[in-house]
């Protein structure tokens, strides 16, 4: 039986030749993430950042060249581009409430040695596990390290050890040194500090080691790429969801930010876009591109349609290669609906041919049978307009609306959907039924018992009612729209003519929060400035009966008018309509009235 | 810790005769929190503390007012505040230092039933700091016979809703090391979304789904075991145990049995203690007895305040046996 392509994995769990196989290189796009200097790289969950860490790990970096390629023959360590050393920021680790009991005395310095220990763990184990080559030279040069350079800077740190190693000892029992002697400073800090701040009314004086990022950490950081077994380049620390650090903390990084030590040492900080502090502990603000460059994740996909297909093309490649399947061309893997498709495309012949007939050019034929094939053909299905097929591969990324994980979710319950069709049988493709199917139930999800979820959640519930008003609205114009004779009728989006009141700017910034809608900005009517964009996600397209395919088209309108949809979505809808020629008010909004549950694959 | 269970009539006579010094008890929007104070009216206890949230609903701090006229003992009601967890421990500790210097040894009677998670372990660290100076604590809790009693059907039975912040308990920051894995055991209770929630935010390598293992009132078993099934249907691979929910020792040591046994020990450990005050309370001394165990709290955003629970016959009770 075919395994489940698009099953979910932490990218910690997939091993580097599996990483290799499975993911598409991005640094095209995200041109700084690479290369030396400190990156930002922030996108909501589940927009790849974790992989695209795990990627920069050496243990995949010998597979590859520097270009990303997989290799024939691994390379050695000390031939990589850069070495990535993955810091993840776990919940609980470092932003604990207890250390913020001591928020006056060297509040700073604390949190400073705390986060530098926590780091420099988190570095030696991930040297430890690289697997360098245990040989004479190496043991020699790791234990003279140990020696005469991490317990000399510990000693200036305040932190007395003891041991000596002997040059021969092998290089794993020197990391475990190394780690074991940082375990006996954090325990002195957490045991011996930390909870001794509970139930004190006086402050309590610190008076052990201080171990801080320049005087330790990057001083040690700077040794170790000297060692005979590093590469020359430079060390990159891939410190994953920074967010998880509380305020001081991340004023604290900001300040390692503003040192110019990228040639060195680079920082590559992941957010989930709740980082918010951009000063340093001093109350300087950093800046980008002077001290770093950002990456934003969502934004490149959003705002770039063409890239976004042609990479989720290559992820779904290399998945179905990856597990084996016959078929690894996304668009025949999930094919359109043939039946849907001759017949658009018969009105698409027509109307270039009468088109040219009437003495348009053919570029203005084609142009005109592109725009209204497709809204025609939804037209034509009159009262059965919930039949329209959303198969196709390449219908299928326009719904996804720029989120990787959102298609790799609805693909893989496509999977579970094709198989339980099968009765469990091998299959080499989706069929477009269960395509159909399964979009139209994730995309009815959206929007019922997801939004159901939401409204349990919100603080306010009179607004969520709001939002629902709103989205109802925006989707039940647009498929009005779409019905109607008007010249561009695969609308998707509404720009303002004025600026939204506090309210409807509250409700839109809800619709955002939970993705319903996204804001762009676009050139208004008169030329003279710029409009707010709203657009609504395509993933809700389905269960509206839109055609997701255009990127293009909005309606203008007073911010008063659409302020109408959020207590009264048909008063609004009439309010619009009443202008468009052919558009009626047939009284319903959503597809699924219409749908009997039962709907057989 | 020793636990009796008593209904209203045998908690009132067995009350007097403890000597207490100090009651203290939290304001809710439940009724519940009337329960014990309404009972020790006619004991001989010199002082109470009232502590509320005042920044959460209205209810709140009427309730504490009403509290502090039901008291006729001098009573102090103390202002909180459940967004800022480092003012509350101010608060706490400051009222665990008045009762140590205003009273020698004294018993003190903790009404844990309407508290939120967080103060009363913050409140139980702080006690346990001050031993020394404490006589005889007891805690007391009143059983919910119903919970979400305006909600009939099972399915749309609500505590609270949304997470505004999942943070560290005060007192439990636990001992934690990057190069070890991380293993998160959540005390269920009913709060499926809000659980969800927190696996999702700590994103640990593995999960222990605590259940209890019999509810406080039978008609809470069938709720509790089909959200039971559901999280184990969306978290398969997590691993399942039981705990008390009538006896915070017993559920201290299965705690720390069941660390100790599936050799949790070398890992970074957190819990979530969502279920009931008297697990809640035994969490807190299985992180007291073990320090490498961090508590974490996840601040929910809006509660059930109309129709939370309503008051069962039965109130448990327990005498702290610090070690």
């Amino acid at each position: 039986m075919n395994k489940n392509p698009f099953e979910f994995k932490y990218p910690d769990d997939i091993n580097p030749n599996d990483v290799i196989d499975l993911f598409v290189p991005v640094f095209g796009e995200y041109y700084s993430v690479p290369v030396v200097g400190h990156t930002f790289i922030n996108g909501a969950r589940g927009s790849g950042k974790s992989m695209m860490f795990r990627f920069m790990k050496p243990d995949c970096q010998v597979l590859v060249d520097d270009e990303g390629i997989r290799l024939k023959e691994p390379r050695k360590i000390c031939d990589i581009g850069y070495f990535g050393i993955y810091i993840p920021i776990k919940k609980g680790h470092l932003n604990k409430t207890d250390i913020k009991l001591n928020n006056k005395h060297g509040e700073a310095l604390l949190n400073e040695h705390f986060m530098v220990i926590n780091f420099a763990l988190s570095i030696f184990k991930e040297l430890s596990e690289a697997g360098f080559e245990d040989n004479d030279v190496n043991r020699k040069a790791l234990a003279y390290f140990f020696n005469n350079v991490f317990v000399k800077f510990l000693k200036y740190s305040g932190y007395d050890e003891s041991k000596v190693l002997d040059k021969d000892n092998p290089i794993q029992n020197t990391f475990e040194n190394i780690i074991d002697t940082l375990r006996s400073v954090s325990s002195e800090f957490q045991h011996g500090y930390i909870k001794k701040l509970i139930g004190s009314t006086e402050p309590i004086p610190y008076n052990g080691a201080l171990l801080l990022y320049s005087d330790f950490l990057f001083e040690i950081l700077t040794r170790i790429r000297k060692l005979p077994f590093m590469p020359t380049k430079p060390i990159y620390l891939l410190i994953d969801d920074a967010d998880e650090l509380s305020e001081t903390q991340r004023k604290i990084l900001n300040s390692w930010v503003s040192l110019r030590t990228t040639n060195e040492v680079s920082l590559k900080i992941s957010t989930q876009l709740k980082y918010k502090v951009f000063s340093t502990i001093n109350g300087s603000r950093i800046d980008t591109p002077h001290d770093y460059s950002e990456v934003n994740v969502n934004d490149i996909y959003t705002t770039k349609k063409d890239l976004y297909y042609k990479r989720v093309k290559e992820i779904v490649e290399k998945r179905l290669i990856k597990y084996d399947y016959k078929i690894t061309d996304p668009e025949v893997f999930f094919p359109v609906d043939e039946a849907q498709k001759n017949k658009i495309e018969a009105i698409k012949d027509q109307y270039i041919k009468e088109q040219l007939e009437s003495g348009k050019t053919e570029g203005q034929a084609y142009d005109f049978a592109y725009r209204y094939a497709e809204p025609d053909f939804i037209k034509g299905l009159g009262g059965n307009r919930y039949t329209y097929s959303y198969a196709g591969f390449k219908q299928l990324v326009n719904i996804s609306s720029g989120i990787v994980r959102e298609f790799i979710d609805f693909a893989s319950e496509m999977y579970v959907g094709e198989l339980s069709r099968t009765d469990e049988r091998e299959f080499e493709f989706i069929s477009p039924s269960v395509q159909n199917h399964e979009i139209k139930k994730y995309s009815r999800k959206k929007m019922e018992s997801e939004f159901d979820k939401y409204k349990k959640e919100a603080a306010n519930k009179g607004d969520m009612d709001k939002l629902r008003n709103l989205i109802m609205g925006m989707g039940g114009l647009f498929q009005k729209i779409i019905v109607s004779n008007a010249s561009e009728r695969r609308v998707f989006s509404i720009a303002l003519n004025d600026e939204p009141n506090e309210e409807l700017s509250r409700i839109i910034d809800l619709g955002i929060q939970h993705g319903y809608l996204q804001k762009s900005m676009i050139g208004n009517k008169y030329g003279t400035g710029k409009s707010r964009l709203y657009i609504l996600n395509r993933i809700l397209s389905p269960h509206f009966g839109l055609d997701p395919s255009s990127f293009a088209g909005y309606k203008f309108m007073d911010a008063s008018i659409l302020k109408l949809a959020l207590e009264n979505p048909r008063k609004f809808i009439l309010a619009i309509i009443k202008d468009i020629d052919g558009a009626i008010d047939d009284g319903q909004i959503s597809m699924f009235n219409e749908i009997d549950d039962s709907h057989v694959l | 810790m020793i636990a009796m269970f008593y209904n209203f009539n045998e908690f009132s006579s067995n009350v007097n005769d403890l000597s207490i010094n100090v009651f203290i008890c939290s304001a809710s929007f439940e009724d519940r929190c009337f329960v014990i104070p309404k009972l020790i009216e006619e004991s001989d206890v010199k002082e109470s503390y009232i502590f509320f949230n005042e920044n959460e609903a209205k209810s709140i701090c009427v309730n504490a007012e009403e509290l502090s006229n039901l008291l006729e003992i001098k009573s102090n009601r103390v202002a909180l505040n459940s967004n800022d967890a480092i003012s509350n421990y101010i608060e706490i500790m400051r009222v665990i230092n008045d009762i140590t210097h205003n009273y020698k040894k004294p018993n003190i009677l903790i009404d844990t039933t309407t508290f939120t998670h967080e103060s009363l372990l913050v409140l139980i660290r702080l006690i346990e700091n001050k031993k020394q100076l404490l006589g005889n604590v007891f805690l007391s809790y009143v059983g919910a016979k119903e919970y979400s009693v305006n909600d009939e059907k099972d399915e749309d039975k609500w505590l609270s809703k949304g997470v505004d912040e999942i943070r560290t308990i005060i007192g439990f920051p636990g001992f934690t090391d990057p190069t070890k894995k991380n293993h998160l055991i959540i005390l269920f209770g009913f709060e499926y979304d809000r659980t969800l929630r927190i696996i999702d935010e700590y994103e640990y390598d593995s999960i222990t789904l605590g259940f209890g293992d019999q509810p406080i009132e039978d008609n809470h078993m069938k709720i509790n075991f089909e959200r039971h099934k559901r999280l184990l249907s969306r978290h398969p691979e997590a691993s399942e145990f039981k705990f008390s929910l009538t006896d915070p020792s017993e559920t201290k040591n299965q705690l720390l049995e069941y660390i100790e046994k599936e050799k949790l020990s070398d890992k970074n450990i957190v819990i979530a203690p969502m279920n009931n005050k008297i697990s809640t309370v035994g969490a807190g001394f299985a992180a007291i007895s073990n320090q490498n165990i961090q508590l974490a709290y996840a601040k929910a955003s809006l509660y059930n305040t109309e129709g939370y629970s309503s008051p069962s016959d039965n109130i448990y009770f327990f005498k702290i046996d610090f070690e």
